[in-house]
């Protein structure tokens, strides 16, 4: 039984947007660090059936690649690896620490910066969405709302992860906790900080 | 009869040998000290002379020096009376020509005779 | 025209692409490169970055670390809480400061930790950059240092203890050193005192025969230039030097005491006698001992003097009454009675007591003279002994004791002695042997030939009263007479055995005896041989 059905890769090959290869690159070497190379390979070779052939040697960090081969390889790893939505977080998380861009952004990120650079960042990762970012510090609490993006659950796991490593930045990690849910209104999900 | 003269100073002695050697049928006269009896036995030569040591007036052995000295008295025999018996006086005797000895304190009468019956019978 | 701007867009964006591209690599090598462990932390002190040599100096890699406090590096978090938040680091542009760090494992390293704040252009704070440099192998090192100091140090007092014991027990040694040698100057000063002072002549010679010392007394006999004679041997001396008539004597030091008298002058004779100092470690020398004994002499002569006068005076009154007693006796002068003729023959016999006892006096002033070994020669003692048996056969015959005389089997050597002076020990020990046994008894004469002490062995064995124990040592005095002698015979002098005994002697010989009470007495005496050294 295929991994992702016929059906469901008709709409992934509707989505719209890019994604930097840097990003790919980075999130690929997470699936190196847990599954091997091997595993790797193994991926790649199931993303070339699913029609998006990409070698991580071949990827270009400052190259824009179709969103697909985000998704799919997120969904495809998932599926394949058998991995906990746990392990998706860490993989998140992974991203948002070993990119370099994120790096770069990470030195300016603080209290008062964090909303202004949050969308400007997301503008460097992916072409389509929007992203709203409010924290309250006084209550512990913040949400970051996206927009106009198609998330599938797997990836919503992986933005929980992602933002939760942005918030290190800013807040203690003693009672961080950053959780992603639909809101109703179609490709619009928001995800609910609490420290 | 064999004349024998006594030199000798103590009295008592020459008494005594002279009464003594009487009884044996000898002459004897007697001279009082060394030059005395020098002078007597010149005149008239004994047979024997008995001859003390410790006199005044010559003692023996000067008497024996002279005697020595003259032809006509070296050959007299004489038995000296020595006081001590010390070996340093009677060896002195002999080699001046005394030809035996008489020691005063030991000597007896009978020792006497036989002695001089040795030298002159 | 949409199209090129699109284009040309596009270009731009590849080429500021690649230029990113181009800066991120650089930055990556550098990070890389840089030795120096490095982290870029924001201001909740998150760790944002974290170069190649840091993780290989926390153990933590760059994932690990990223997102989390870099607090928990640090040993002691609130040291490095309170570092941070210094005033001091904002003032200073880098701050440093020794810590611990916690590596991933636990493990716990020395470093050095350098901090500095990090601005925008703006100036705005954004967090800080932290150094590390493992200062382990220096700590090690300083560590090592520090430990061999220490036992260095230890060492070094543990060594200046000793010393300062040795120290003590040195000053003890010395203080002890110091009191000897106040002692020993204390006996020297006192023993050179006496020397100084003594009485007699002293002269010291040291273990070379060297003169060491004279003292004033010895001046006192000689008249010394002191610096002529001391440092010099006897026989080194000048032909001039009064000492000179030591030489003989000085020569001849010994093992023993050694006494001989020297007259010096017509009115000054000295005893000199040499005495070995001996020492733990040997003879260290010889004293010599000079006495001024011309007093003594010259009384002892007097007395000499004068008791052989009175003995010559006493012999002519005793050669009288024998003469005319033994005359009147022998009848030369008359018939006399039974009666008288007993009287008159013990009057003879106690007169003739008197002569040998006034013979015996002559003879004790003789030997205290010195002159009396006379005729010394070469002598076959056992001729001397038989005659003298012989002369007392016939007394011993009328005692009925048999007088037995045995001689040695073979030849023996001669003796040199004065034959008569012999007789009279012979004739003494004879005498004595007949006079102290009762009638029926037995004497034995011996002679032997002792080979290994070259020497002539003469014995008179008696069975006679024998001679008491408590009277043993005193036979040989002068006058002394054994009081069972006296009750036994009231003839005898007591003068016999002190002149057998000094003629003994004066030969080289020695003579004592052998008695049991009521059993008998052996007399015994010894003479070398030909080759005998007379003393005096």
């Amino acid at each position: 039984m295929p991994l992702i059905s016929k059906q469901f890769l008709e709409e992934i090959k509707k989505m719209e947007g890019e994604i930097i290869g840097s990003s790919l690159k980075t999130d690929r070497e997470f699936i190196i660090e847990k599954e091997g190379v091997k595993g790797l390979s193994k991926l790649e070779m199931e993303m070339e059936k699913l029609g998006y052939p990409l070698k991580q040697a071949e990827i270009d960090k400052y190259k824009w690649y179709p969103v697909q081969q985000d998704f799919l390889s997120l969904m495809l790893a998932q599926k394949m690896f058998n991995w906990s939505d746990k392990t998706v977080q860490e993989w998140g998380r992974w991203g948002a620490k070993t990119n370099f861009i994120i790096k770069l952004m990470a030195r300016l990120v603080n209290k008062e910066t964090i909303t202004k650079l949050a969308s400007k960042y997301w503008r460097r990762y992916y072409t389509k969405g929007e992203i709203e970012y409010k924290l309250d510090y006084g209550n512990k609490t913040g949400v970051a709302i996206i927009k106009d993006f198609v998330i599938y659950p797997v990836h919503l796991h992986y933005l929980e992860g992602y933002f939760y490593q942005i918030m290190c930045l800013i807040v203690s990690t003693k009672n961080l906790k950053v959780e992603g849910s639909e809101v109703g209104e179609p490709n619009v999900h928001q995800f609910r900080i609490t420290w | 009869m064999k004349k024998i003269l006594i030199i000798e100073d103590e009295e008592l002695l020459y008494n005594l040998l002279r009464k003594k050697l009487i009884a044996e049928g000898y002459n004897v006269s007697v001279s009082e000290d060394g030059q005395k009896g020098l002078d007597s036995m010149k005149k008239d030569i004994p047979d024997l002379i008995l001859l003390d040591i410790v006199m005044p007036n010559k003692n023996g052995f000067e008497v024996m020096e002279e005697m020595q000295k003259d032809k006509r008295l070296k050959n007299i025999p004489i038995i000296i009376i020595s006081n001590s018996g010390q070996p340093v006086e009677i060896d002195k005797a002999k080699n001046l020509g005394a030809k035996d000895w008489l020691v005063k304190t030991d000597f007896e009468p009978l020792e006497v005779i036989k002695k001089v019956k040795k030298q002159i019978g | 025209m949409i199209m090129d701007d699109k284009k040309r867009t596009e270009n731009l964006l590849k080429m500021t692409m690649e230029d990113l591209e181009e800066l991120e690599r650089y930055i990556e090598e550098l990070s890389s490169f840089l030795p120096l462990a490095v982290c870029t932390i924001n201001p909740l002190r998150v760790v944002l970055v974290a170069n190649s040599a840091f993780q290989n100096l926390t153990g933590y890699r760059e994932v690990e670390i990223i997102g989390e406090k870099v607090d928990s590096l640090f040993l002691n978090k609130k040291d490095f809480q309170n570092l941070i938040e210094s005033k001091s680091l904002k003032e200073k542009t880098i701050l440093t400061r020794r810590m611990t760090l916690l590596k991933k494992k636990g493990e716990k390293i020395p470093v050095n930790v350098a901090i500095s704040i990090r601005k925008d252009e703006q100036g705005n704070f954004l967090g800080h950059f932290i150094a590390f440099s493992d200062v382990s192998e220096f700590e090690k090192l300083k560590q090592g240092l520090e430990e061999k100091v220490k036992e260095r140090t230890k060492n070094l007092e543990g060594q200046t203890q000793e010393i300062t014991q040795s120290r003590v027990a040195l000053m003890n040694i010395l203080e002890d050193v110091e009191k000897a040698k106040e002692e020993s100057e204390e006996q020297r000063d006192k023993t050179l005192a006496i020397f100084e002072n003594f009485p007699e002549g002293l002269l010291f010679l040291d273990q070379e025969n060297k003169i060491s010392s004279i003292n004033p007394g010895l001046r006192n006999f000689f008249e010394l230039n002191p610096e002529k004679v001391i440092g010099k041997r006897i026989a080194e001396l000048e032909k001039e030097s009064p000492l000179n008539s030591l030489v003989d004597i000085l020569e001849t030091t010994s093992a023993g005491v050694y006494k001989k008298e020297l007259e010096l002058k017509e009115n000054l004779i000295l005893e000199i006698s040499t005495i070995p100092v001996i020492r733990v470690k040997g003879k260290i020398g010889t004293l010599v001992i000079l006495r001024n004994i011309t007093r003594e002499k010259t009384v002892e002569r007097l007395k000499t003097e004068f008791v052989s006068i009175s003995a010559h005076q006493l012999r002519t009154p005793l050669s009288a009454v024998k003469w005319t007693l033994k005359m009147i006796l022998d009848g030369d002068l008359g018939k006399i009675s039974e009666e008288q003729h007993e009287f008159l023959l013990k009057t003879y016999k106690s007169n003739q007591r008197m002569i040998h006892l006034v013979n015996d006096l002559l003879n004790v002033t003789r030997i205290e003279e010195g002159r009396f070994l006379y005729n010394i020669k070469s002598q076959d003692i056992i001729k001397i002994a038989q005659e003298i048996i012989n002369s007392c056969l016939a007394l011993a015959k009328r005692k009925k004791i048999d007088l037995k005389f045995r001689k040695p089997k073979g030849k023996i050597p001669k003796v040199k002695v004065d034959t008569e002076k012999m007789n009279i020990v012979i004739q003494n020990l004879i005498d004595n042997a007949i006079h102290y046994t009762k009638n029926n008894g037995k004497i034995n004469v011996s002679i032997k030939y002792l080979k290994d002490q070259k020497n002539i062995l003469v014995s008179v064995k008696d069975t006679g009263i024998g001679i008491p124990k408590n009277q043993e040592k005193r036979i040989f005095e002068r006058f002394f007479r054994g009081v069972e002698a006296v009750k036994a015979e009231t003839v005898g002098t007591g003068l016999g055995l002190f002149i057998a005994k000094n003629i003994v002697e004066a030969h080289g010989g020695k003579i004592w005896f052998e008695s049991v009470e009521n059993k008998g007495t052996t007399f015994y005496f010894t003479i070398p041989i030909a080759s005998a050294t007379i003393s005096k």
